[in-house]
């Protein structure tokens, strides 16, 4: 009898390559069977005493001995040690002593069908390890760094900690370009260092090679501010030319990044504007060498314009088959001076030519003193004073959101069963769990962080400006929140769009979460904040639990039973199939955006239809006037043919072009643009459900109709 | 008609000592960290971001919005 992998002789060193390299090597290695391995393991891993250890190893070799194992491995032994465990009561012992893996059945599942639960993930080998470390880390994070209660709720599906497979990386992440142009880059462990870019091309080239380093340590999204502003000091020398490929180089660059982590393209977002926006105005002007122009933003005005322009005729291009790009995603903030800037009637109409072909535009909206930076699907940081204090020192703008928690909030209205007061009872309960798994995130990433740079977040400690880059302090920790519409609907009868008592229960609900929100922020000296939640597998794992767990969901949840693909309506958003005038749902939708203040978005499906740019412009203009909604951005659809690689508007079975059945959809799942062949049962449901709008955007009568509402 | 309201607003406090909001059929709506209701129905009427920058805030049966302590004592004057 030989025991096969001798990690069990292993003892806990300060790194992990012995034990990787021994387990690797394992399949040579027959270590001879010893019983003391088991003992050892016990008394270093668990709190149990030597003599129960000794007692347990001699049961579990006898169990062996008497079964006629033919092979033994480690993990059989872990297992038959902690099935020893449970039956002699020791369930913490079992649990410290437990062995995180993935069982052979699904392994061979993940080598084999693609992963759909981020429909930005491919399939292929090396998105085959992100998925195996995740599952492997999401085991370790609901054992090791949440209590139980946390690990329950999840796993039962009343709260969804996102990101789990990224337990040991903050959420997501924004700063500006000022930090390379200001140092360089020079990354802790970087083979080589670089001095600040000289050139526009290698201040790009930076640019993406800290993105890819960036998304090494985030687990979302990794956004840009003001990029069309920070780059022109470096496009002084460059003709009109110059500037378009480098507008092309970028695009392209970010939207062919599947190469980085897990085959995965960098979740990236450029914010831009057409105007200087205040606090950027006076802020001195960082160029080539990393060294002060002499100037300030301001002065860049016409060159940061160029800029955006050109990025603009890149996205209506598309990429080779006339497809919309799916990174970076463009938001473009309308603030109060974009109407006071000469040519933003122009900038606005090509900006929204591109909304009505291609789709990518989102349209971000700065009201007001307001100014913020975008990112994720619908993220934004909104700048507090102090903020705007370092936008004279922009390098310092660097911020970040730790960890996600999503409430399930049908399911607290069946738990609730049309009792009010238990309704909103339940709704602070879980936020107070959702506070405290953030306060354990926070806990498990500062005990990373606290090894600086020789540490596995060494990047987040860099600190050539003397600030760590991670600033925690800064930190956001957003709430989210799922199925509003459908809770609403189970609690009083109907849905969001059907009646004003509803959207005003709707709106007490989430009033009721942000002002305890921020009561716990202060207890738990946590900046906690609202976010709608862009649940793009949320939203279906909380229906599908809930179908079986709560048989009264099927009244509310939507989608089609029969085919599993049910979901429920995203964060505060109404339900995707009510036909409403598109400008009254961005007005009423916008209702619970001031209540949100990381972020919301209201999409606007268009479908097939293609307006006139000059339409969309007027939709936005009213809506920057007559709403207080934060985000929209209009989604058309696409078909693409595998076979002739030409792109038609609309989805459709067979190409438009060549009549091949080889033909892929396109269009946005969330808060991006995706192959349909990536979605989830879930979106693919919501996707069949969504209202396109073409009443409205595919004539005049449709225009007029909109215009009424307005 | 709403009156939006929040502890210690001295202008808030001059409205309510001027007029009988009551028999004016205004009701009011405090702005307190336990009162999700009345931060409701202010962002029912889109007066979210604007009671950051300044209160009260008077929202009439017609959806006119008035901010600030004249304007309102103006318009409540007119239906007196």
């Amino acid at each position: 009898m030989h025991w096969i992998d001798g990690q069990q002789n292993q003892s806990l060193s300060s790194e992990t390559t012995d034990m990787a390299l021994f387990v690797r090597t394992s399949n040579e290695v027959l270590a001879s069977w010893n019983r003391q391995a088991i003992v050892d393991a016990l008394v270093r891993e668990t709190f149990v005493d030597r003599d129960t250890a000794e007692k347990i190893a001699q049961d579990v070799e006898d169990v062996i001995r008497n079964g006629n194992v033919k092979m033994v491995t480690a993990s059989l032994v872990r297992e038959l040690v902690d099935a020893k465990l449970i039956e002699m009561g020791l369930e913490d012992a079992r649990r410290m002593h437990t062995r995180l893996g993935v069982p052979l059945y699904d392994v061979e599942q993940m080598l084999t069908m693609p992963n759909k639960e981020n429909a930005n993930v491919p399939h292929g080998p090396e998105a085959t390890n992100l998925t195996l470390a995740e599952s492997i880390k999401k085991e370790y994070a609901l054992l090791n760094v949440f209590s139980q209660d946390i690990a329950e709720a999840h796993s039962a599906g009343d709260i969804h900690l996102h990101d789990l497979g990224f337990i040991d990386r903050p959420y997501c992440s924004g700063q500006s370009l000022e930090y390379i142009k200001k140092y360089g880059l020079s990354l802790p462990n970087a083979l080589a260092m670089a001095k600040p870019a000289k050139h526009a091309e290698v201040l790009l080239a930076h640019m993406v090679k800290f993105a890819a380093a960036l998304q090494s340590n985030f687990a979302g999204a990794i956004g840009w501010d003001a990029v069309n502003i920070f780059f022109a000091p470096y496009l002084e020398e460059l003709n009109d030319y110059q500037i378009k490929q480098l507008a092309q180089m970028l695009i392209f660059e970010f939207s062919q990044q599947a190469v980085a982590r897990g085959g995965q393209a960098i979740f990236s977002d450029i914010n831009l504007y057409w105007e200087v926006p205040k606090h950027f105005e006076g802020v001195p002007a960082i160029g080539p060498g990393g060294k002060y122009t002499g100037k300030t933003y301001a002065d860049y005005a016409e060159l940061s314009q160029k800029f955006v322009w050109k990025l603009f005729d890149v996205y209506l291009e598309g990429d080779a088959s006339g497809r919309p790009f799916f990174f970076p995603k463009p938001l473009v903030h309308i603030t109060e001076k974009f109407f006071h800037t000469p040519g933003h009637r122009d900038f606005l109409n090509h900006i929204c030519r591109v909304a009505a072909e291609k789709g990518n535009t989102y349209f971000v909206f700065d009201r007001g003193s307001t100014a913020k930076i975008s990112e994720c699907c619908r993220l934004s940081f909104k700048l507090e004073e102090s903020d705007l204090q370092d936008a004279m020192t922009p390098w310092k703008m660097r911020y970040s959101a730790l960890q996600n928690v999503t409430l399930n909030l049908p399911r607290l209205a069946y738990k609730a069963n049309g009792d009010d007061t238990k309704l909103f009872q339940l709704i602070s309960n879980y936020l107070a769990l959702a506070a405290k798994a953030h306060s354990h995130k926070k806990n498990f990433l500062t005990k990373l962080l606290d090894h600086g740079t020789s540490g596995p977040l060494a990047l987040l400690t860099m600190a050539p400006d003397g600030e760590r880059y991670l600033r925690l302090d800064k930190a956001s920790f957003l709430i989210g929140m799922v199925g509003l519409n459908e809770m609403v609907e189970y609690h009083t009868g109907q849905q969001l769009h059907e009646s004003e008592e509803a959207i005003k229960f709707g709106l007490k609900v989430i009033a009721h979460m942000k002002l305890t929100g921020d009561k716990l922020s202060q207890k738990e000296g946590l900046k906690l904040v609202l976010e709608q939640t862009p649940a793009e597998s949320t939203a279906y794992r909380f229906a599908k639990l809930d179908d079986k767990m709560f048989p009264q969901s099927r009244k509310v949840f939507k989608g089609n039973k029969e085919t599993g693909e049910i979901y429920y309506t995203n964060s505060t958003l109404y339900n995707v199939g009510a036909e409403m005038n598109p400008i009254q749902r961005v007005v009423d939708e916008g209702m619970f955006h001031p209540l949100i203040n990381a972020g919301s978005i209201t999409h606007v499906w268009l479908g097939e239809s293609q307006p006139s740019p000059e339409s969309l412009a007027q939709f936005v203009v009213k809506t920057f006037k007559h709403s207080k909604n934060d985000q929209i951005a209009f989604s058309p659809e696409f078909t693409t043919c595998l076979k002739c690689n030409q792109t038609s508007r609309g989805l459709t079975d067979t190409c438009a072009y060549c009549g091949s059945t080889k033909v892929e959809g396109i269009t946005r799942i969330t808060g991006y643009f995706t192959k349909l062949s990536s979605w989830n049962k879930g979106k693919l449901g919501e996707l069949k459900d969504r209202y396109r709008n073409s009443l409205y955007f595919d004539d005049d009568e449709g225009l007029k109709l909109m215009s009424a509402a307005g | 008609m709403y009156l939006f309201t929040k502890p210690g607003c001295t202008k808030c406090n001059e409205i309510k000592k001027k007029f009988n909001i009551d028999s004016l059929g205004v009701v009011e709506q405090r702005l307190t960290p336990d009162n999700p209701e009345a931060l409701a129905e202010l962002a029912f009427h889109g007066c979210v971001e604007l009671a950051e920058r300044e209160l009260p805030i008077l929202v009439t049966d017609d959806s006119q919005v008035f901010s600030g302590a004249i304007p309102i004592k103006k318009f409540l004057r007119g239906l007196v």
